[in-house]
């Protein structure tokens, strides 16, 4: 479903942040994008959800070359993506159910089921009760699950999350890690950023190393 | 398409930055102030052009001797030409007593009436300008009879050149406090936007078209310049208010002006949205 076919990505006339890159993802996959930091993993999830456009070869998702894509095409293609940023991109001053409700409505989710959506989700993540809190009153961990329930509620059938469990506590992340992994069970493809070695070894997925903008490693699951 | 979810976002903006808001809007309906006093000016020299226009008579004198009917077929074939009167040296001499009035003693030492025979000549209404009367004035003073011809067009003719300058003044007014309010509206919606800017990128990533995105920004500068445009009337509206029971009396088109307000007001307040995200993405390519 998502296709890279010899894609190098140069900033400026020589930082090469992705050099010939070769990459098949498919439907229910979870895989780690693991490298060190300026490795190029963020570049290389921004060419999945067209943030970036590569500068040679093809990114392809659901056999459509998001080279091809208008510019006005490109919020179709990310009611389908869900991303997760170290960050979390929360907006402060809005409660959890508020920056739920601001991204869902912003694509047009219809009014009429926001509500069940909004509860449904945050209550799979188990912060159910956390509702009517403002970001600054929740722990990092938290604040991640409101991350992700607002990738989630749009249902996207691709997750992409950039480094999700840098800013937690090691048992909020190990939880994280558990959601994505439920939602790989799910169908879902998840892509996961990542400089950590641990969590691939653990949980032995499929990792893709990346040292210097190319893939050293494609390391299959198992 | 997602109306609900856009006024949302624009009454929370405007809410956050309301100081912002509410001061743009009030230098900016000071000088819409500016442009309606002048235009309130312009519509009240227009009623006064307009009533002299309906006032113009044009006084020909005829020579001694000469009777009425021995011009007036020839005046009648002037074009432009609508009504002629007749009046007599002695219907002339009672007209001026009756000005002259406790004053009209003066002419008691007269030997004989010095007035001549004269016609009084009113115009069909497209013939009123003073270009107009000067070529009727011309084409009077040359039949034959005609004396001397005079209908006030000096008066008339310094009259329009003031109004071609009020009016071109208005057109300058109007576009040096367009780009006024237009500059203010973009710097409040700029400051806004920078404001706004994590909304912004989470709407780009979680896929809002980019009407989603601005729709809030061009609302807000609609309602900056409807309230502006409201501010600056209802101000317009105290100060005739005032000026009308005190000093003088003037026309005050309400409505008209009213609904110009608001009409100005919310397009520069559009436009000053549009200049403002177009900078804006100007600037991030």
């Amino acid at each position: 479903m998502i296709s890279f076919q010899d894609v190098s990505k140069i900033y400026g006339n020589s930082w090469v942040a992705l050099k010939d890159i070769n990459l098949n993802i498919n439907k229910g996959e979870f895989v780690f994008i693991q490298g060190p930091t300026g490795a190029g993993k963020t570049t290389l999830l921004k060419l999945i959800y067209r943030e970036e456009l590569p500068t040679k070869g093809e990114v392809i998702i659901a056999n459509r070359k998001l080279r091809t894509l208008s510019s006005k095409e490109v919020p179709n293609l990310r009611r389908h993506i869900g991303i997760v940023f170290q960050d979390f991109k929360l907006l402060l001053d809005r409660t959890v159910y508020e920056n739920l409700e601001f991204a869902l409505a912003a694509i047009n989710f219809p009014w009429a089921r926001m509500e069940e959506v909004i509860i449904k989700t945050l209550t799979q993540l188990g912060i159910g009760n956390k509702l009517d809190n403002y970001p600054h009153q929740l722990s990092g961990g938290e604040q991640q699950k409101v991350a992700i329930a607002r990738a989630l509620a749009k249902d996207p059938e691709i997750i992409l999350a950039d480094e999700p469990t840098g800013n937690i506590d090691p048992e909020s992340a190990e939880e994280i890690i558990k959601i994505f992994l439920a939602l790989s069970l799910q169908g879902k493809i998840v892509v996961m950023a990542t400089h950590n070695t641990e969590w691939p070894k653990a949980l032995k997925k499929r990792t893709v190393k990346l040292v210097a903008g190319r893939i050293t490693e494609d390391l299959p699951a198992g | 398409m997602g109306l609900k979810f856009i006024l949302k976002e624009t009454f929370r903006t405007i809410r956050t930055s309301r100081l912002n808001f509410f001061l743009s809007a009030i230098v900016q309906a000071l000088c819409l102030l500016i442009f309606l006093i002048f235009l309130t000016i312009t519509i009240n020299l227009l009623s006064l052009v307009r009533e002299t226009y309906n006032r113009i008579e044009i006084y020909a004198f005829l020579k001694e001797k000469v009777s009425y009917p021995e011009v007036a077929d020839k005046v009648f074939l002037i074009a432009g030409v609508k009504e002629v009167r007749y009046v007599s040296k002695d219907e002339a001499l009672q007209e001026l007593k009756e000005d002259l009035g406790e004053d009209a003693g003066i002419l008691s030492d007269l030997d004989k009436n010095p007035l001549p025979n004269s016609i009084r000549i009113k115009l069909e209404p497209n013939y009123h300008s003073a270009q107009a009367l000067k070529e009727i004035e011309k084409k009077l003073a040359n039949i034959p009879g005609i004396r001397e011809v005079w209908s006030g067009r000096e008066v008339l003719s310094k009259l329009e050149k003031l109004l071609r300058i009020i009016l071109v003044s208005d057109f300058g007014i109007l576009i040096i406090i367009g780009i006024a309010v237009i500059f203010i509206i973009f710097q409040n919606i700029e400051a806004i936007y920078l404001q706004r800017r994590r909304e912004i990128e989470i709407m780009r990533l979680v896929g809002a078209n980019e009407y989603i995105i601005s729709a809030p920004f061009y609302w807000q500068g609609f309602l900056q310049g409807i309230l502006g445009g409201l501010l600056a009337f209802l101000t317009l509206a105290i100060l005739a208010y005032f000026l009308s029971t005190t000093l003088l009396s003037f026309i005050f088109p309400a409505f008209p002006l009213l609904f110009l307000s608001l009409l100005i007001g919310a397009v520069l307040g559009i436009s000053g949205s549009y200049t403002a995200l177009s900078r804006i993405k100007e600037t991030a390519k």
